[in-house]
């Protein structure tokens, strides 16, 4: 027998279900979609045309995919090259601002990305960075730096620093103390930053739209062109190859959101 | 190893400070003194015109429409985006079988770049084939075009942004939940508190300093995030749907008028830190707990 007070439960996660597979189902139905026409409930002619189409090689998407692949990874390049010693010297190094260098870099976070981005074009369009692959690169990577740069400071404040001073001892040199036991230790941590700024610079829209337009396309951007033209299979196509590494990322942090973790954020 | 050095330090930190430096924190500088002068056209170079822009902008008829959609926005998907979030986070909490799913399936949306997100809800929101509109004729409801029509589509924007946002602050309150010390509960449990009222009374003050952090960033988020309007309506119709950093997006790129724009930024900036100080001051006095 089914007790009564599973029923309003049952409501409850029917529609949470709802909601939140709802929107995601008919993005699915577009992506099998031939053609698909009011009145029809569902698609009139199913089929993996637009699929074709989108991995068609030398095509619009497959160019935009690598584009974005390809300034991901120069986005995560820089990112750690300028946020590893930075982390490195807020964590360790005597510094009479440190709190406030800190907070300089936390600030971009409250303020609108999209108002900066607007300047960011226009500074770039003076420079001729506008619509190149090193502008995008730039935007993108400012983006990231916000985040990278705490969370490398954050990974060499947490290394005990005894460890350090017993290689010092043994007679191993600075240079060599930092690349074999500081930079080791502290590596999950700028991984993890890593993975996050991968995924966000893959992700960009708005930077990209003002700077990169018209001649960089990136995945974000052929999302958009395709939705504004009204073609909802490769709009759909292109946003399904998007959600994979944001779920994929999901399922690896998923051990993340057991709470524990993160129970002391916020509060 | 001692502390490095003085001079080590700043040589680490000369390239960072100085990227962000020059592309965050010189653009912002500069919107503030590209308020106070004209806009420069070929013939005519930009001027200094002190608080000429300001009064433009007190004047502007547009503007008071768009303050008024993104503070309804704001009113309507803090609260909304908080309450969702924190029954996500009792259900998932409740250690029913399936969780592990649950929580999962909560967390999707935020994963999910924005710009899929409010794709995902263009095709949902669609006239006629959309999910949505085939739910209302089943009910024999008369369908709704949501983003065509002036007084549903910024609800339908604000849906969106709570969709994608509750998951996330569901993972804070969850954290939150599972500091709360079960001792307490117990001893109200047996003080004869019913579940509702040990929630109010028990739960959800302790649970203030992550509804402080939550209201904050969504509150940031609310001003922040204009993808899905550029997406989904381009503000429109009528500007039913415009947000004040969208209305900054088309003054300066749609009528190229980048001295009104960095003048609004100014003002939307000064807005911003005004209300998440209320906010703090507001949510402090009640925050009992550290």
């Amino acid at each position: 027998m089914i007790q009564a007070a599973w029923i309003p439960r049952a409501i409850i996660l029917g529609l949470f279900a709802f909601v939140i597979f709802g929107p995601l189902a008919n993005m699915l139905l577009w992506a099998f979609t031939e053609v698909w026409y009011f009145p029809h409930k569902l698609p009139v002619e199913w089929g993996f045309g637009f699929w074709a189409r989108v991995f068609k090689p030398r095509g619009n998407a497959m160019l935009s995919l690598n584009n974005s692949v390809v300034i991901a990874i120069f986005v995560v390049i820089t990112c750690l090259l300028v946020s590893i010693p930075a982390g490195y010297a807020l964590a360790r190094g005597r510094l009479p601002w440190r709190s406030l260098i800190l907070v300089a870099f936390l600030l971009p976070q409250a303020f609108p990305s999209v108002a900066v981005h607007i300047n960011i074009a226009r500074i770039f369009y003076g420079f001729g960075l506008n619509g190149t692959f090193v502008g995008v690169v730039l935007v993108h990577t400012v983006q990231g730096l916000v985040f990278s740069v705490w969370i490398a400071t954050a990974a060499f404040s947490a290394i005990d620093r005894e460890l350090e001073e017993a290689a010092r001892n043994i007679g191993a040199s600075p240079l060599r103390t930092f690349f074999t036991i500081t930079l080791p230790m502290a590596m999950p941590g700028i991984m993890a930053s890593a993975i996050f700024v991968f995924l966000q610079s893959l992700d960009e829209f708005t930077g990209t739209f003002f700077v990169g337009v018209p001649d960089i396309m990136t995945m974000p951007l052929l999302l958009f062109t395709a939705s504004m033209e009204g073609n909802y299979q490769i709009a759909s196509i292109t946003a399904l190859i998007l959600l994979v590494p944001s779920v994929f990322f999901m399922l690896i942090i998923e051990r993340f959101l057991k709470a524990d973790v993160l129970a002391k954020v916020g509060s | 190893m001692k502390r490095l050095n003085f001079p080590l330090s700043v040589i680490l930190l000369v390239v960072p400070c100085a990227v962000l430096a020059a592309f965050t924190h010189y653009p912002a500088v500069k919107s503030l003194i590209n308020s106070f002068w004209s806009m420069g056209t070929r013939r005519r170079p930009s001027q200094f015109i002190g608080l000429e822009n300001y009064q433009t902008l007190l004047a502007d008829g547009t503007l008071h429409q768009i303050i008024w959609n993104s503070t309804l926005y704001a009113i309507v998907t803090i609260p909304a985006a908080i309450a969702l979030s924190i029954g996500m986070a009792l259900l998932v909490n409740a250690k029913l079988p399936g969780t592990a799913l649950m929580r999962l399936s909560f967390f999707l949306p935020t994963m999910m770049p924005m710009i899929a997100v409010a794709n995902i809800w263009l095709f949902f929101y669609a006239p006629g084939i959309g999910l949505i509109s085939q739910i209302f004729v089943l009910f024999g409801l008369q369908p709704i075009n949501f983003l065509g029509s002036a007084s549903t589509s910024l609800w339908s924007m604000m849906a969106v942004a709570v969709w994608k946002e509750a998951g996330l602050f569901m993972i804070f309150y969850l954290a939150a939940l599972q500091a709360v010390p079960p001792n307490l509960k117990e001893a109200a449990r047996i003080e004869g508190a019913g579940p509702i009222r040990i929630f109010f009374d028990i739960v959800l003050p302790l649970l203030k300093p992550t509804t402080v952090f939550v209201a904050v960033n969504a509150l940031i988020n609310s001003f922040r995030l204009i993808d899905h309007v550029i997406v989904m309506t381009k503000g429109g119709p009528n500007n039913s749907s415009a947000l004040l950093l969208y209305y900054i997006f088309e003054v300066t790129f749609g009528y190229r008028d980048s001295a009104y724009g960095s003048t609004l930024t100014v003002f939307m900036v000064l807005l911003l830190g005004l209300m998440a100080l209320i906010q703090f001051k507001i949510l402090d006095r009640k925050t009992h707990y550290q």
